[in-house]
């Protein structure tokens, strides 16, 4: 059960590859055309044992300026699914469709069999929350009513909270390391305090799948950390599906137990980090020389600027170019 | 898993009622000085012994001069300045949560001077008063905040200060426009017209007016409490908002819908008297709770206390002469607007 038994082996020379159903069509792929995204990476490498929770089939998106092209995947229970790709690459859109606030153009996004755009928004809160970069707070609020309002889609209108929602709360709390800040006003936090805040409030929704945009966004490296650590331990203990869109390739890799990587409206490659991190497919996707490591003691991949005196020296300490 | 304990600040059931009935009680003392004060000052014991006798039906019992005073003159200017109070006052609450902003107010976004835009056109077409002057009241406070809300978007984001801002110029370009307006008026609808102006109680109303005005006032009220939960979590911003199951069109219609609605109703009764919308919402904050679901109550209450407070002073400072109310209102508001707008930058 626990997503951590299963380690993926990043380094061709590290081990041998672990090969699951459905992931062979994925490699050596380089940013394939939509099609072949759509249909050859559906099940993105590996068989998490989860339950299907999420199921993408060849939803698609228009913007006047940007257009997200059909692509399907499935979010599982227990997994942490990181979305990466360089701006305007059609993550937050993809966030968008996952979330139901944007019905998808052609295909379908379901939850559990369901349409998740035709939920009833107050059905779809009980079991999807979504973390995002927040809004300006105008009025000042204490941190115990901010993750409170994580139940509102719980209770009928104008029903008042009972034990069972503080319980939520409490527990929403502890699970973030943020029962000591309770009493505090949401203003006076740090950046990483406010980010578990906002994460507790949306555990206090007491959900199905868990999304996040961009949560490490300003914070500080041990920050960063930390929440993702905490969302990963979240998703093995409480069975979430998560689906995380981050910036922090290593911090993805790290976490993530598949990566679904974005470029110019498409789905590029969807699989393990091992899997997606290679090297010409990531300069590809980011325009920029990078190098691919392995970490030593995780055997997960790691990706550096690419230095010219290692480039100069061989590539000794880049076993994946 | 143990739970932890908490105690976290819970709303209960008890905690709201003791709040609303303390409120009603200060209401209910206020209104009883406010009677018995006036050129002719009635002991508040026979204050309370005629309406005892007046509730019991025995009308004829009081003595007459007391009876013209205190139910024909006093008791419907009270009743009166308690509606538009309440109405001011809960209306600038909704305002605040569907404009996301803490300085939002029917008087400071020019709500008022559309509304009062509104009444005097209908005074110079020389229709009759009811029901045009209300209704047009209502439609110049709905066009207004129409107008300032997209006013106040900055590439589809609605933004605080300039929100304030296109209030501020929007009230003043009405202002404008009622002044130029009021040149065609005769010297006695001019009276009437200043009225609209500063805001005033004096000009007795029909009971049939203060009977509309005070269903429609309990059904706008009702609704915004109706929706009270989803006001705090719309506080919060709107795509959160719709995260946590909140229709957030239907609850930002239905509030836009009422706000003008019980603006526009105060306005055309009242005039436009300023900054209880502001005030009372804030005051609320500070003593009670932020919580939409204590606000909405509270607010309605409070603004009905700070009303009758406000206009018993406005018609016994100066006796014989009267103040009108705004005044009252915007010696006390305005101050307290720049505070709260210093503390806001300064935070």
């Amino acid at each position: 059960m626990n997503p951590f038994g299963r380690m993926a082996n990043a380094s061709r020379e590290a081990g041998p590859k672990e090969k699951d159903d459905g992931s062979g069509g994925s490699s050596g792929v380089r940013l394939p055309d939509a099609a072949m995204a759509d249909l050859s990476v559906a099940h993105g490498g590996m068989a998490v044992p989860g339950e299907l929770r999420v199921e993408v089939m060849l939803a698609s998106f228009a913007f006047p300026q940007f257009t997200l092209q059909p692509l399907s995947f499935t979010l599982r229970s227990g997994e942490v699914l990181a979305i990466l790709g360089p701006n305007a690459s059609g993550k937050s859109t993809l966030l968008g469709l996952l979330s139901g606030i944007l019905p998808p153009l052609s295909g379908q996004v379901r939850l559990d069999g369901r349409e998740m755009s035709g939920l009833d928004l107050r059905r779809r809160a009980q079991r999807v929350a979504v973390v995002q970069q927040e809004s300006p707070l105008l009025f000042p609020v204490l941190v115990a009513d901010y993750v409170l309002q994580g139940r509102h889609p719980h209770l009928r209108p104008l029903q008042l909270e009972t034990e069972a929602d503080y319980d939520a709360v409490a527990r929403a709390l502890e699970a973030t390391s943020a029962a000591h800040l309770r009493h505090r006003w949401m203003q006076g936090l740090s950046g990483g305090e406010k980010q578990r805040v906002i994460l507790a409030r949306a555990l206090a929704q007491q959900p199905e799948v868990l999304l996040l945009d961009e949560p490490t966004l300003h914070l500080d490296i041990g920050a960063q950390v930390d929440l993702l650590r905490l969302v990963r331990s979240l998703a093995a203990r409480e069975n979430y599906a998560v689906a995380v869109v981050t910036h922090e390739l290593n911090l993805a890799a790290e976490f993530a137990d598949r990566i679904l990587l974005m470029h110019r409206g498409r789905m590029v490659r969807l699989g393990p980090p091992a899997e997606v991190f290679e090297r010409e497919l990531l300069e590809e996707v980011f325009e920029t020389e990078l190098d691919v490591l392995v970490h030593p003691a995780t055997g997960r991949p790691r990706v550096v600027l690419r230095s010219e005196e290692i480039t100069d020296e061989g590539g000794g300490k880049t076993p994946l170019s | 898993m143990a739970t932890p304990t908490v105690n976290l600040p819970g709303l209960t059931r008890r905690r709201l009622l003791v709040i609303c009935g303390i409120l009603a009680g200060t209401l209910a003392v206020t209104s009883l000085v406010s009677l018995s004060l006036g050129a002719v000052s009635i002991p508040v014991w026979q204050v309370l012994t005629a309406m005892i006798k007046w509730v019991m039906g025995a009308q004829d019992s009081i003595p007459s001069e007391y009876r013209l005073i205190l139910f024909e003159i006093r008791g419907p200017r009270i009743v009166l300045g308690m509606l538009v109070g309440a109405a001011l006052a809960v209306a600038g609450a909704s305002f605040q949560a569907l404009l996301r902003n803490p300085l939002a107010d029917p008087y400071v976004l020019g709500v008022s001077s559309g509304a009062a835009l509104g009444a005097i056109v209908i005074l110079i077409i020389g229709r009759p008063a009811e029901p045009f002057l209300p209704l047009a009241a209502f439609l110049g406070a709905g066009a207004t905040i129409a107008v300032v809300y997209w006013l106040g978007q900055k590439a589809g984001q609605l933004e605080s200060n300039t929100l304030l801002l296109a209030g501020v110029i929007t009230a003043s370009f009405l202002s404008a426009v009622i002044m130029f307006l009021m040149t065609t008026l005769s010297g006695r609808e001019l009276r009437g017209a200043a009225f609209w102006l500063m805001g005033d109680l004096s000009t007795p109303s029909p009971l049939w007016l203060l009977w509309l005005f005070g269903v429609l006032l309990v059904g706008a009220v009702g609704f915004v409490y109706g929706v009270a939960a989803d006001l705090n979590v719309l506080l919060a911003g709107e795509r959160e908002a719709t995260h946590l199951g909140v229709d957030v069109a239907r609850t930002k219609t239905l509030v836009y819908l009422c706000a003008s609605l019980m603006t526009g109703l105060a306005v055309s009764a009242s005039g436009s008297i300023g900054y209880v919308g502001l005030l009372v919402p804030h005051l609320v904050r500070l003593l009670f709770s932020s919580d939409y679901r204590v606000l909405i109550p509270s607010s309605a209450l409070l603004g009905a206390m700070l009303i009758v407070l406000a206009d018993t002073l406005a018609r016994t400072v100066v006796a014989p002469t009267e103040l009108p109310v705004g005044a009252v209102t915007a010696i006390a508001g305005a101050p307290l607007f720049i505070y709260l707008l210093r503390k806001r930058s300064m935070g």
